[in-house]
Formats: structure tokens, C-alpha cells, sequence
């Protein structure tokens, strides 16, 4: 699990968006944006980074249980899968 | 934690879709709003935005800025030493915008699953046509508001305003 180099971290306008590098066209559906944990997240998953090393960042700087941080990173993961930025294995 | 993923909205985006442009790069997107109707519908039919290589030239469907702020992707339906255009639900047209404010232009558009580029001979067709009719879809919208009001119900436009 790590990122598969299709998407880049921008920041458009004070907001963090995941742009899709494509040969000729953007596509601007569905784009996504990423708050501050997001973009750790995101940084994190950069350095390659795994599950559990994104979960610890989660409990140390936010006020959360271990569970609840990886259930976060779960759903985060996931969404990334989805969006394409990531190869779950 | 607040959700550390969300759909960002486009008129966050739109810097960025001038950026590509800008870069040569077309982009692909979902209108927001009825005004293109019934050519483009919310939410499901897309756009793709190219960079403005040419003259624009009537029927050409841009995306341009207004003074306001607010972008806008609307119909040219008028070419003089400003451009006119309107939506293809408007009856009403805008005047005077400059070409300084055109940002792009639509080359194709997917609608109900399919693509199409605006070469088409149907697409070409329906663009002549529907703007010819403007003035019918006009006078159309006046009779049923006019009708409305004189059996005591508010028309579609006094609804939303209140």
C-alpha cells in the first residue's frame, strides 16, 4: 500500500487538493480536497510510510484512541483506493 | 478528527482549472446549475475545457469571468467588438464581455454516458437551433407566468425570490 505516483498534493486558493497528473485532460470530478490531518496523512504515505506509522501520528497529535485512529486511517485509505491514488493490495 | 477527505467544490478549483489551461492542458468537469439546460443537466453530464486557441465564434460555448467574480459557462450567441452570450435555459442575454475574459471553450461534452465533440453535425444543429427559438421559449415563459398569476398562483421565479 502506497501511493502510486498518478496524483499530486496542490495547494489551490489556502485549500489542499489531490490533482491527477494526466497526459492532456484533468479531470476536475470528484477532485479531492484534504484538511490538515489529511495532508499528514498524505505526507506520511509520501515518505511510504504504513498503516500503523500513520495511525501512531493520529494518536499523538490528536486526542484519540488507537482504535479509533486506525478506523480513521481505514476509512482514509480506502478512500484514496477509490479515488485512485493508492494500489491496495 | 474531522473527515480528512472531501469533495472540494469547484469554485475552490477554479484557479487551478485556469493554471491548467494556462499550462495547455484541457480539463474535464461537471457544470454546476440549470442554465445549460436541456444540454448539460447537474451533476451528471461533463464538460471538456480547452484552452482558447482560436477567435471565439458564435454558438462556441466558453467559460469566461465576469466582473463580479463569478464564472460562468454560457453560449455565445453574438459577435461583435464584445461577445454576447447567454445560457441555453436563458432567455435573457449578456452583453459586453471582452474576450479578456474567456478562459476557456468547451471542445467536448459527455452527456448520458456518451461523448461528443462540438464538430458534430447534430450538436452544430441543435445550437442553431435552440438559440433561433429563444424568442418562442420567451414569450412561451411570459404566457404561463401571465397565466399563473391570473389564477393566484406564483410563478417558478416569485417562489424562489421569496
Amino acid at each position: 500500500m502506497k501511493l502510486n505516483g498518478k496524483f499530486v498534493l496542490r495547494q489551490v486558493a489556502g485549500n489542499w487538493v489531490v490533482l491527477p497528473l494526466s497526459d492532456a485532460t484533468v479531470n476536475f470530478n470528484g477532485m479531492i480536497k484534504l484538511n490538515e490531518s489529511g495532508v499528514m496523512l498524505w505526507r506520511l504515505l509520501e515518505q511510504g510510510k504504513d498503516r500503523e506509522a500513520l495511525a501512531d501520528m493520529l494518536t499523538t497529535v490528536y486526542d484519540v484512541s488507537r482504535e479509533i485512529a486506525l478506523e480513521d486511517v481505514d476509512e482514509f485509505l480506502n478512500k484514496l483506493g477509490r479515488a485512485g491514488c493508492i494500489d491496495l493490495q | 478528527m474531522k473527515k480528512a477527505i472531501y469533495t472540494a467544490h469547484m469554485d475552490d478549483l477554479m484557479p487551478l482549472i485556469r493554471e491548467r489551461l494556462a499550462a495547455g492542458q484541457s480539463v474535464c468537469f461537471s457544470p454546476k446549475g440549470i442554465s445549460m439546460l436541456p444540454m448539460l443537466r447537474q451533476g451528471v453530464d461533463t464538460v471538456t475545457l480547452s484552452p482558447i486557441t482560436a477567435p471565439l465564434k458564435k454558438y462556441d460555448l466558453p467559460l469566461y469571468q465576469r466582473d463580479s467574480g463569478k464564472y460562468v459557462l454560457h453560449r455565445i450567441v453574438r459577435v461583435g467588438d464584445t461577445l454576447t452570450c447567454a445560457g441555453d435555459n436563458q432567455v435573457v442575454l449578456e452583453r459586453g464581455l471582452r474576450q479578456e475574459q474567456m478562459i476557456g471553450v468547451v471542445t467536448a461534452f459527455t452527456r448520458g454516458g456518451k461523448t461528443h465533440t462540438v464538430d458534430e453535425r447534430g450538436y452544430r444543429l441543435y445550437c442553431r437551433l435552440w438559440h433561433h427559438t429563444r424568442l418562442l421559449r420567451r414569450i412561451w415563459r411570459g404566457l404561463i407566468r401571465r397565466t399563473k398569476r391570473l389564477f393566484g398562483k406564483k410563478s417558478i421565479d416569485e417562489t424562489k425570490r421569496h
